[in-house]
């Protein structure tokens, strides 16, 4: 498991947090609106560095989680705008943890003391080291926040695509348990992914273009895991396109999977998919922002949802009760 | 009194349904009927439906005990589950809870969950079986009609009456209610005097 502790203080909406955030291997947050559900999901995005690329892009990925004016402009990270944001992570190389004001200030534990990295380049190779990864783009793919992927992204990733058979896997195993319809492949033709499908035993080919959202999207991240492989997958408004039915199959690829899983959601039907998924390694956090702006948590585990669930209350709704 | 579904405030009380919502509607406008602002019901309940029964809204009771600091509890059960208070209070040891016999009465007891106390309210609906029973009696103090105590009977009646079940309760008063659903508006009355006191 890749962060097992994380705790922020100044970062984007959070004042500071009630205590650290503990995280098992599939986490599901909770929470109203404007909860910093998001702002937890891409402070776990910048580890182990903000200076990483996202895997789809070139820039550092703090600085594609804001639209911005200025590429160096770091205050919309700080609460309130102004201040030093902390960032602090317990993970499976040790502590490490991140400072924000002007700059991007990178430490590491050593001995119970925190030695500052004055370059990225050599924190960044201290850090691929540590977590024993061969390249810089080995170190970017380490954690990935689930978008929507470009067909140009995918089509650089083909070729893993198809020795995994993901190309096959994805249509048959995953889509087709949650539509109508009956694909056999995805391929890529002229810069272009389509769906092959069978009609009267003739192919058909439809372009990615001109199949729904939900599927787009979910055959799409799908062709990206498989082939990447991260450490760490953060999913932000998890249910958005998704059909019951999709949520179930995205959520049980999720917790089998050997990757670290944070999602982040607003569906009750996600919630009620829970009790089916293993639940040794599986939690539910529910958030609230309190009248300080700090963030409270409270976790439950799979057991304690399912009860409340299957007792009539709705645990979406008991996150107001947090903090009183 | 107000009955809320999300953003609660203290002093409230969870609500605790052991049925379905047709006790949710009930619920929902008869403590309007209470002039008071001191407390309110809170009952986040799922769209999902749920169990139904004691052990279920007793194994919630219990979460919720343990997960967050409200330590008042309103349990609405009908007879066809429960008959008694006493029963209640002995089935939740089953669950770490320990009631206590101080200050209990047929709507109320004190229970311990490890160091935290909580206040237990308690309404049982209905005479032999269910919260329709006490509709039926509303209907027939309010039209001189005898409804068989069955929900879709309940509603065919209402709809001659160009009624629903909340409109027969808004356009009831309280002693009327008293006669209709005892348990319930005496629980209430229970909570609200309990609240006042604080």
């Amino acid at each position: 498991m890749l962060i097992k502790e994380l705790k922020i203080e100044g970062f984007r909406g959070i004042k500071k947090m009630g205590e650290p955030l503990k995280l098992k291997k599939f986490n599901l947050i909770l929470g109203r609106n404007n909860a910093c559900k998001s702002t937890l999901l891409q402070a776990l995005c910048l580890f182990p560095s903000p200076y990483e690329t996202t895997v789809d892009g070139n820039t550092p990925r703090i600085f594609q989680l804001v639209s911005q004016t200025s590429q160096n402009d770091l205050t919309p990270f700080l609460y309130r705008y102004a201040g030093k944001a902390d960032i602090e992570y317990d993970s499976r190389i040790g502590k490490i943890k991140f400072g924000i004001d002007k700059s991007i200030h990178l430490y590491i534990e050593r001995q119970l003391s925190w030695v500052e990295y004055g370059s990225n380049i050599v924190y960044s190779d201290e850090i691929q080291k540590m977590l024993a990864k061969k390249s810089s783009e080995e170190l970017n793919s380490i954690s990935i926040m689930l978008t929507d992927f470009s067909d140009q992204y995918i089509e650089k990733l083909w070729n893993i695509i198809e020795k995994e058979d993901a190309h096959i896997s994805v249509p048959v195993d995953f889509i087709n348990r949650c539509i109508d319809e009956k694909f056999t492949e995805i391929t890529l033709r002229h810069h272009d992914l389509y769906m092959r499908k069978e009609l009267d035993g003739k192919p058909f080919y439809v372009k990615f273009s001109d199949l729904g959202e939900g599927v787009k999207k979910f055959a799409r991240i799908l062709l990206v895991l498989s082939s990447i492989k991260p450490e760490l997958v953060l999913w932000d408004d998890f249910d958005s396109h998704m059909h019951p039915s999709m949520m179930k199959i995205a959520m049980e690829y999720l917790s089998r999977s050997t990757w670290q899983t944070v999602i982040a959601t607003h569906s009750i039907d996600a919630l009620s998919q829970i009790p089916d998924l293993d639940t040794k390694d599986s939690q539910i956090i529910l958030v609230k922002k309190g009248s300080q702006d700090e963030l409270i948590h409270k976790i439950f585990t799979v057991d304690e949802i399912d009860t409340l669930i299957e007792g009539g209350q709705d645990p979406r709704k008991l996150v107001d009760e947090l903090g009183l | 009194m107000k009955y809320i579904d999300h953003s609660p405030k203290h002093p409230f009380v969870n609500v605790l349904i052991a049925d379905g919502k047709y006790e949710v509607r009930i619920l929902n406008r008869v403590v309007q009927k209470f002039q008071t602002d001191n407390v309110s019901l809170f009952s986040p309940a799922t769209p999902l439906g749920g169990q139904k029964g004691l052990v279920s809204v007793l194994n919630v009771l219990k979460v919720l005990t343990d997960k967050f600091s409200n330590s008042n509890f309103l349990i609405v059960i009908d007879r066809e589950h429960v008959s008694n208070t006493a029963q209640i209070m002995d089935e939740v040891k089953k669950f770490g809870i320990v009631p206590m016999d101080e200050d209990k009465t047929e709507y109320y007891f004190k229970a311990k969950v490890g160091q935290k106390m909580i206040n237990v309210y308690v309404t049982i609906q209905g005479m032999k079986k269910n919260i329709e029973e006490e509709v039926s009696i509303l209907i027939q103090q309010t039209y001189a009609q005898e409804i068989s105590p069955d929900k879709d009977k309940i509603r065919d009646f209402l709809n001659t009456k160009n009624k629903n079940v909340e409109s027969l309760i808004d356009d009831s008063n309280l002693p009327k209610l008293k006669k209709s659903f005892p348990c319930l508006i005496q629980v209430l009355e229970c909570i609200s005097n309990k609240h006042r006191e604080v």
